[in-house]
Formats: C-alpha cells, structure tokens, sequence
C-alpha cells in the first residue's frame, strides 16, 4: 500500500461524494435525494479519514489545497451533469470496486488504516445493497448508461493493485440478470490528467479553501 | 473525581440527535482516565466523520469541565457496542434497534418493509410497519 494509492482512494471519495450531492434537492424522487445524499456524507468523511491519515497536521490542504492536476482520482468519478441514470450505475461499478480496493486496506500493516477500513466496509455494505436495489428497479433502461460508464469504470483500476478480473467477476453476471450486456471497451485511464469536468468541480470544491485557507472545511 | 464518577456523569451525557440515549449506552465511551488535574475521555465515533462530534465534544465538557476529548477509531465502532439500556432508548424515541430482526418500535410487529436504506442521519433507515401503517426509522446494524 504506496502512499500514492491511498492518495487516489481518498480523491476518488471525495470527487465522488461532491458529484453525489450535487443530486441534493434534485433527485427524480424524494427516496432517492435521501440516499444521494447520504452516500455524499458518507463518501466525503471516509475521504477525510483517508487524507488525515496521509496528512495528519493538515488534512484540509491536502484535500482542497492542490492544483487541479495533482489530484488522483479516476475519471469515472468526476464526469458531471444531470443524468440520473449514469450516476446510479457509475455508484454501482464504483461500490464493487471500493469493496476490494477495502478489503486492501484490511489487509494492510498500518493499525490505523485497518480501523478506518472496518468502519468503511461496515458502512459501504448499505451502499450496495442500495445500489443493487437500483439496478434491480431500473434493469435494462440503464444500458445506455452502462455504455457510457463502463469504459470510464475499467480506469479505476490504473496503479491501485487491484484486480479487473475479480471485479468483472462479480459486475457482469450481475448487470446481465438485471438484463444489462457489457460493452467492448477499452479502459479510459486518467488518474494524472483531468478532463474538463474537473476544472468546473474543482473550482467549486477548493473555492472556499482558496479564498480564505484558515477557515475549517 | 473517581472514575466510577466519571462514568456516571458520562451516563448522563445524551446523543445530540437521539435524547434518549446516552453516548455510554451508544457504547461510544471507549476509555476514561483520571489524572490528578484532568480527566481523559477517549470515544470512539459512530459513523466516520460523524457532523455530531464537535455537539458531543461540548456536551462532556459540560458536564465535566476538567475532561480532555479525545476520539479514535481503533477499535471501530459497530452498533453491537449499544447496550440493553440503549436499545430501550432507541425504542423509545422511534427507532427500531440495529437487531437482526427489525421490529416496528411502535408495535413490535415484524411485518415491516424497507423503504430506503438511508434516512434522515446516516446512522437510520426509513421502514414501513404493515400491522400499524406507519413508518419508522431503524438504526442501521453496522
């Protein structure tokens, strides 16, 4: 476990739990609005776990102070907008894959990252139970987002260690008995360069740390 | 201060969101330490990053001014920490306790649906007892 992957766990967290509550107030049902926020809140503080673990006197410089083009996540993560279907199934790809990417941390020799890792995957049990339920409820009318998300999905894996294949496992029966097929696709990698969805997010994530960097975040 | 004093006074110290339960009975208080100048209090957080901390913070050093705070997250917290006490508390507010089986708090019917996993806190769910037709929160068992 490089300091670097942990790097990318935490910005994966939090530029996924900012593009969650964006739904906030905006849900196509009120069920829905309660949980995109919630998987926000809870997205968001396992993130500030991570980066006060990485920075322990100042993990708000680290989470809000880089420039756009040192954060780490994938770009599955920050792809913005209103459609509501590609956020319900990039949650799905995504809690599939952070079960694995938790069950790293489990098994790591750092005391501290173990404790915050059984605490994530108590958490992130509820997140897929949601989220299959989901996929469950909207079946096949989610395949265009399936189309779009998946290449997107397949860069997550980029330098985390993690294993495609076990994630495939587990992702492509499932899609399939929700009557979902899995396109051909190459993987979009991208955790070193952004594309222009970030510089929006980014701005409106930091804005508050770069007016004023003492505030508490 | 004895630490049996302590922890009484601990008992006394309630969720800031849930009042009929005490952050003893949340099973949040993980160590207390009495020194001849202060008293050390360690809790263990709920939820990571749980928004209450800071309000729980407050209400111990109000009720003993000479506490240190401190929270760590080894050993995690799991709601098999809430005690009997706490559980009835739980109930008695509205909310069904994280047990296998979720009971409706008003009725104790197990005729209950899920409406959402998430609900108003991250630590409830929102349910639906069949036998009194009302919804209800339950604590999540996490």
């Amino acid at each position: 476990m490089t300091d670097e992957q942990l790097l990318a766990a935490a910005d994966d967290e939090l530029i996924l739990g900012h593009r969650d509550s964006e739904w906030t107030g905006l849900a196509p049902h009120v069920e829905a609005d309660v949980a995109l926020s919630s998987l926000a809140q809870d997205e968001m503080a396992h993130a500030a776990a991570l980066y006060a673990l990485l920075s322990p006197a100042d993990p708000d410089a680290l989470a809000c102070g880089r420039a756009p083009g040192a954060y780490r996540h994938a770009p599955l993560v920050e792809v913005g907008g209103r459609d509501f279907a590609f956020s319900v199934t990039r949650q799905y790809l995504y809690d599939i894959f952070e079960e694995q990417r938790i069950q790293q941390f489990l098994g790591s020799d750092l005391p501290e990252l173990k404790a915050i890792a059984e605490r994530m995957a108590r958490e992130e049990r509820y997140h897929r139970m949601h989220d299959r339920a989901m996929m469950a409820a909207l079946g096949a009318r989610l395949q265009p987002a399936v189309d779009r998300a998946w290449p997107l999905a397949l860069g997550l894996f980029e330098g985390t260690g993690l294993s495609e294949a076990d994630w495939r496992a587990i992702v492509v029966p499932e899609l399939a008995s929700w009557g979902l097929a899995v396109p051909e696709a190459q993987p979009v990698p991208g955790r070193t360069r952004h594309g222009s969805d970030f510089d929006s997010l980014w701005e409106d994530l930091t804005g508050l740390f770069r007016t004023d960097p003492s505030r508490h975040w | 201060m004895t630490e049996q004093a302590v922890r009484e006074a601990l008992g006394r110290v309630m969720d800031p969101e849930i009042p009929t339960i005490s952050i003893v009975d949340l099973g949040m208080v993980d160590e207390v330490r009495v020194h001849a100048e202060h008293v050390e209090v360690a809790l263990l957080p709920t939820f990571l990053g749980c928004p209450a901390l800071d309000l729980i913070e407050e209400a111990v050093l109000k009720a003993i001014p000479s506490a240190v705070v401190t929270f760590r997250h080894d050993p995690p917290w799991s709601t098999e920490r809430i005690t009997e006490a706490g559980k009835e508390g739980l109930r008695r507010f509205g909310i069904a306790p994280p047990d296998d089986v979720v009971r409706c708090p008003r009725c104790g019917s197990e005729q209950v649906l899920a409406e959402n996993l998430f609900g108003p806190t991250r630590c409830r769910a929102i349910y639906y007892c069949r036998a009194c037709r009302s919804p209800f929160e339950a604590f999540k068992a996490i």
